[in-house]
């Protein structure tokens, strides 16, 4: 066997004339761009994680995420957000089945499977801004945080000396960060509706490819991820 | 997808879609040179304004009120004009000069070139990357003309300086221009760095393996590898910065009284900002000086006549500095009140960057050992590279280690430090990079040798004259980001040294236009190379015809036999062999390098 | 006009030097070379090997002809080890500095490509042997000045020895406020919501160990005696810098810093040393904090025991500063340096004056 077989034979994954893993740049690149996406959330939950520890007192999430919208009372511990996040893991399934008839070639698969992937993050946004809305009701903002070591408190108590506000920075990190990722859904399914119509109109089809649906779905399955490091951190620890 | 575009050439291209919004990786690459030429001048402007106060901090220059108006009443620039400056400039060099402008033009011209491919794997992408830079580059240019000024809190933006506009004039208007222009520079980064990463792993023409690629494209990768991770942190610090100064947050923020009022904001850490400005901040300079290591040793090898020495040990170097770059970036902060034992490790760390750096030089010196040396301009300069790269390189020894920077930190000597092996290296290995690829940028014309002669020995002079003088002054103890010094009996013994300092600066800032009229005048007078391959290299790109298209090749992309280091190899009829030249029937009975 | 025909000029200079610049590269090229760099090769090669000799020689007549400009050596302790390290790493490193440049340049001159020779370069494209000789000896080198770099900064950075006395560094845009925890030894409380007109740190009044800290506008310490400086800042980012006693520490706003050093040379004997009467210890912000940074200038002098009490207890109190109506009249009875209520402002003048004056008879 000649060197040149042998080089042959150990390069031809990187030998040059042939897509490493048979992987196409879209993929690729969308694999980095999430790599480098993930950073960003990394840096984000840094951020979380030293604001937090470095805060006196922290409130208890099972106090402040304790509400159902439209249901009276204060005693569902997390139940709301599990909702949330049941609705976005299913979602993400959802989207996995849409990239398997994608594979072979189903266009209405396709489309049936990316339709319930759309109404799951749109009801996932849906629950945040309902989350958001009742948190701010109560109180929360940037500037002030009504869940004080002593209960739910009100500004005008804080400021007339008669009762202590929790750290403002829950607020804020909440809002960013939870906005941050909401952002994310928010361009997810954006993303979702255009590829929906393409598919509608059989561009990929003609193409005979549907490498599309799976790009989408790597980002999708990514913000899936990422909720659930928000998850763990804000509502769980 | 790319191959699509074999073909595209035989369509008339309009100018729009020809100059304008190309695809084209050559045209975009003349986009970034010329963008970053263009900001090189202003960047420079504004130094020579600044090293006019130091260096004569009396005297008035009434032309100053003529050109500046109320920023330098009576001919002399006033103190929030001159943190302005010495803020721009900075911002400028680091990252539309010597990023975009270095990162942007090389890449873009080499990887499809000598990796042998017809364009970047995402020509739109690669076009949106040049236009968002572009954007970027309109709105921090506009910033200049603010009323309150540009940004004014340093390069590094720490806040609570940057976030309060109380704090100085260019914290209001000119700093969130500052964070517009730079989350859009973030976004051209990203996909000019996502696409030069996939491009190298996935377009590499049959028999360019990893291991037969120039050292330039190596550069790159790793140098678009260490954007794609370490701009995100700056992405979202300046998120978080955006809240707080424009919506009242306190991530940064904590027990502050200014302006005969205290702030609302409790809680906030100065110090995080710091983390994640240097955990891009650091390998940001890496990613600064790798391509121009990478053009600095092809240029090396290909004048010398002779193979680099060493290349696996320059690939692990590369890779050995884009990994320490990553942890390394808290020896920034020795002296912001770090836990003395974590500044200790990253003490640790710092130090250890040095022997990768080492190699690099070592072998760099080998390699022009017993060569053949050709000095063209770009040789020259590939050499001036080296110098200032060692000499900037020892005295980061010194800074790195936390001891001595409890007396350095923040003085002259960390001015010489980085201005030497970043900004100089940088600027080197850009000179020869574009003395070197003219041919290849404008259709086989040529530099004018004499005046790049001239430009190298000019340059070399008079930035040695700048900044191995500040080495004597910060050894001194004199503190950087002074306006003046003659408040202080400590710092005020050096009128003279930085009136040299100043000269030179002017002399070197002047001298750079014998390039811009070079570059400029040689685009239509430039005398035609009289082959393809005007520098007897053994890279793909010499290969390609003069006129450029869509496509590089009119016909089948060359295939590569061998690496791109074959100079001067005993029984070879000349003293190169170009990459498709195949290998004889003994050279693939030897073990090494192809 | 002028600058306009300046500019002409300017142009028409760079495209002569162009059309000049064209003209040697045709003669170079019609000599009958087609490789023009084989004519400017010595030329070049020439100016290296000149350069590198002006380069190294400058480098050690400058550093030569400046070193009385640096600093004198350490006024305190820990600042020798400072200036050792620096020492011994400029040893090493300049070591290194001169070989390579030497031989980069050396061999830029020697294997000049040169006209009618017919020498190849030599096809050298690795050695093991090498590669691993230079990763491994810088490795030792920087290993060694590593090992005592840890240990100096972990002794200048342990904790203040006990018998130290404490001082407090607030900087403001642009100066400094100084405070001395006064008989008690302890700082009162501050809170910066508290901070007024007169009120310039927040002092926290309604703790008593507030009641007696000493206000001064500049610093004054013992000799030989460990100093803690706590250092805080009131609105963006300072630095406590003491050029002569190698001290440097970011004031951060929100988060108090510290740093402790023993000074051992008094202003007296170093206004000897240096043969300057007028020579002060001074402070100065390293760490860009706005349009007044470059002046935020205050003295620091070294004195015995003695004078540092005795100084000391000419100092006024920041409470007598925020509320001299109840204060003031407290203070005089319980010291006796304090004879009578003055407006702060004059207070502070006159002390200057008499901190000077008291060192000048010494």
């Amino acid at each position: 066997m000649s060197a040149e077989a042998i080089t042959q034979k150990v390069g031809n994954i990187w030998g040059g004339g042939t897509r490493p893993f048979n992987v196409r740049y879209g993929k690729m690149m969308m694999w980095f761009f999430l790599i480098s996406d993930a950073f960003t959330f990394a840096t984000l939950l840094i951020v979380y994680g030293t604001l937090r520890f470095s805060a006196d007192w922290w409130p208890e999430p099972l106090n402040v995420f304790n509400t159902i919208p439209g249901v009276h009372g204060n005693s569902y511990p997390l139940v709301f957000v599990t909702i949330m996040t049941f609705i976005l893991i299913v979602s993400s399934v959802t989207m996995v089945l849409a990239v398997y008839d994608g594979h072979h070639g189903n266009k209405k698969g396709v489309i049936k499977w990316m339709v319930y992937t759309i109404i799951g993050g749109a009801a996932f946004l849906g629950c945040q801004a309902l989350e958001w809305t009742h948190l701010i009701h109560e109180g929360l903002s940037l500037y002030f945080n009504p869940f004080g070591p002593d209960g739910l408190v009100t500004k005008e108590a804080v400021m007339a000396g008669t009762a202590v506000a929790g750290p403002t920075h829950f607020g804020q990190l909440f809002f960013f960060i939870t906005g941050f990722h909401g952002t994310h859904v928010l361009s997810g399914v954006v993303i979702n509706i255009i590829i929906l119509v393409n598919t509608v109109n059989g561009v990929y089809e003609k193409s005979g490819d549907y490498e599309m649906i799976e790009k989408v779905g790597l980002y999708w399955h990514f913000v899936d991820l990422v909720w659930v490091f928000v998850f763990l951190l804000f509502y769980l620890i | 997808m790319a191959d699509t575009h074999a073909h595209g050439h035989h369509h008339e291209e309009s100018f729009i879609s020809k100059y304008i919004f190309s695809q084209d990786h050559k045209m975009i690459a003349k986009q970034f040179l010329i963008t970053g030429i263009i900001w090189g001048v202003i960047g420079g402007l504004m130094s020579v304004l600044f090293r006019l106060q130091l260096g004569w901090p009396l005297e008035k220059f009434p032309i100053l009120e003529t050109l500046l108006g109320h920023w330098a009443e009576g001919g002399q620039i006033v103190p929030e004009f001159y943190y302005a400056l010495v803020t721009m400039h900075g911002t400028i060099l680091v990252f539309f000069v010597l990023t975009a402008g270095l990162s942007g033009t090389f890449a873009n011209l080499l990887i499809p070139y000598q990796i042998g491919a017809r364009d970047m794997a995402s020509p739109l992408l690669n076009m949106l990357s040049f236009w968002f830079f572009f954007l970027a580059s309109a709105i921090m240019f506009y910033s200049l003309f603010l009323p309150h000024g540009p940004a004014a809190g340093g390069w590094t933006i720490y806040p609570p300086l940057s976030a309060l506009p109380q704090a100085i004039p260019g914290s209001g208007d000119g700093m969130t221009f500052w964070l517009i222009a730079m989350a859009l520079f973030i976004v051209s980064s990203l996909m000019g760095g996502l696409n030069y990463v996939v491009t190298i792993l996935n377009m590499r023409t049959k028999g360019m393996s990893m291991t037969r690629m120039p050292l330039t494209i190596w550069a790159i990768f790793f140098t678009a590898i260490i954007g794609v991770l370490s701009f995100p942190a700056l992405l979202a610090a300046a998120l978080l910065l955006i809240f707080d100064r424009s919506f009242g947050t306190s991530f940064y923020l904590a027990d502050i009284f200014i302006g005969g009022e205290a702030l609302p904001q409790v809680g906030g850490s100065p110090i995080l900002f710091q983390h994640l400005f240097w955990f891009l901040g650091h390998p940001e300079v890496y990613i600064v000086i790798l391509p121009a290591m990478g053009i600095v040793s092809e240029v090396l090898s290909t004048n010398a006549r002779k193979p680099i020495f060493g290349y696996m040990a320059m690939i692990y170097s590369i890779l050995g500095i884009t990994f320490l770059s990553f942890i390394v970036w808290a020896h920034h902060m020795f002296m912001s009140g770090l836990n003395p034992f974590i500044g200790s490790i990253f003490m640790v760390l710092t130090i250890i960057i040095a022997v990768p750096s080492a190699v690099k030089v070592f072998n760099w010196i080998a390699t022009i050992w017993k060569g053949n040396i050709r000095f063209t301009p770009a040789m020259l300069f590939a050499i001036g590279f080296v110098s200032t790269f060692i000499a900037g390189g020892v005295t980061g020894i010194f800074l790195g280690n936390s001891t001595i920077d409890i007396q350095l930190h923040d003085t002259y000597f960390v001015v010489a430090h980085f201005h030497i092996v970043m900004a100089l290296s940088a600027i080197f290995g850009m000179f020869a990079g574009v003395y070197h690829w003219y041919p290849k940028l404008f259709h086989g014309r040529m530099m004018n040798s004499h005046m790049g002669y001239l430009h190298f020995f000019a340059t070399l002079l008079t930035a040695y004259g700048v900044f191995w003088p500040m080495h004597y002054i910060g050894m001194a103890g004199v503190p950087r980001r002074y306006y003046s010094f003659e408040n202080f009996t400590t710092f005020n013994q050096f009128d003279g040294l930085n009136a040299f300092i100043s000269a030179c600066a002017i002399i070197g800032f002047a001298a750079q236009f014998i390039f811009i009229a070079n570059f400029f005048l040689s685009i239509f007078w430039g005398r035609k190379s009289k082959t393809l391959n005007p520098w007897n290299s053994n890279t793909l790109e010499w290969t390609t015809p003069l006129e450029h298209f869509h496509g590089n090749w009119p016909g089948e992309i060359p295939e590569v036999h061998r690496w791109a280091y074959d100079y001067s190899k005993p029984g070879a009829e000349n003293d190169y062999i170009p990459q498709t030249t195949p290998l004889t029937e003994e050279e693939l009975k030897e073990p090494a390098h192809h | 006009m002028a600058y306009l025909i300046g500019g002409i000029v300017f142009v028409l200079v760079l495209v002569l030097l162009y059309q000049i610049g064209t003209v040697f590269d045709l003669i170079a090229i019609n000599k009958g070379q087609d490789d023009l760099y084989e004519k400017s090769n010595k030329y070049n090669a020439l100016f290296m090997l000149g350069f590198m000799v002006t380069f190294l020689v400058g480098i050690v007549w400058s550093s030569v002809a400046y070193s009385d400009t640096f600093l004198p050596e350490s006024s305190s302790e820990h600042g020798r080890l400072i200036d050792e390290m620096f020492n011994i790493t400029l040893f090493w490193t300049g070591i290194i500095f001169f070989i390579t440049q030497i031989l980069l340049f050396i061999f830029a001159f020697k294997y000049r490509m040169q006209k009618g020779s017919k020498r190849k370069a030599l096809f050298f494209p690795e050695n093991d042997t090498l590669e691993i000789a230079w990763t491994v000896v810088p490795a030792i080198v920087l290993l060694g000045l590593l090992v005592i770099g840890v240990k100096s900064w972990n002794k200048v950075m342990s904790p203040p020895p006990a018998g130290s006395i404490e001082m407090e560094a607030t900087a403001y845009q642009f100066g400094w406020i100084f405070r001395y925890p006064g008989a008690d030894g302890k700082f009162g409380k501050r809170d910066y919501k508290l901070i007024d007109g007169t009120n310039s740190i927040g002092l926290d009044l309604t703790d008593e160990a507030a009641k007696d800290d000493i206000y001064t506008s500049d610093v004054f310490l013992p000799v030989d005696v460990p100093t803690l400086v706590k250092i805080r800042a009131r609105d963006v980012l300072h630095n406590f810098y003491l050029p002569h006693f190698r001290v440097k520490m970011d004031a951060v706003p929100g988060i108090p810093t510290r740093f402790w050093f023993k000074p051992d040379v008094t202003t007296v004997e170093m206004r000897e040393n240096m043969k300057d009467a007028e020579f002060e210890y001074e402070l100065a912000c390293a760490e860009m904090c706005g349009a007044g940074h470059y002046n935020m200038r205050r003295t620091v002098t070294i004195g015995t025991m003695e004078e540092f009490e005795k100084w000391l207890s000419e100092q006024v109190t920041f409470a007598s500063l925020i509320d001299p109506d109840k204060y003031a009249m407290a203070e005089s009875t319980e010291s006796e340096m304090m004879e009578t209520e003055m407006p702060s402002d004059s207070i502070m003048v006159e002390n200057q004056e008499l901190t000077t004056d008291s060192l000048q008879i010494n």
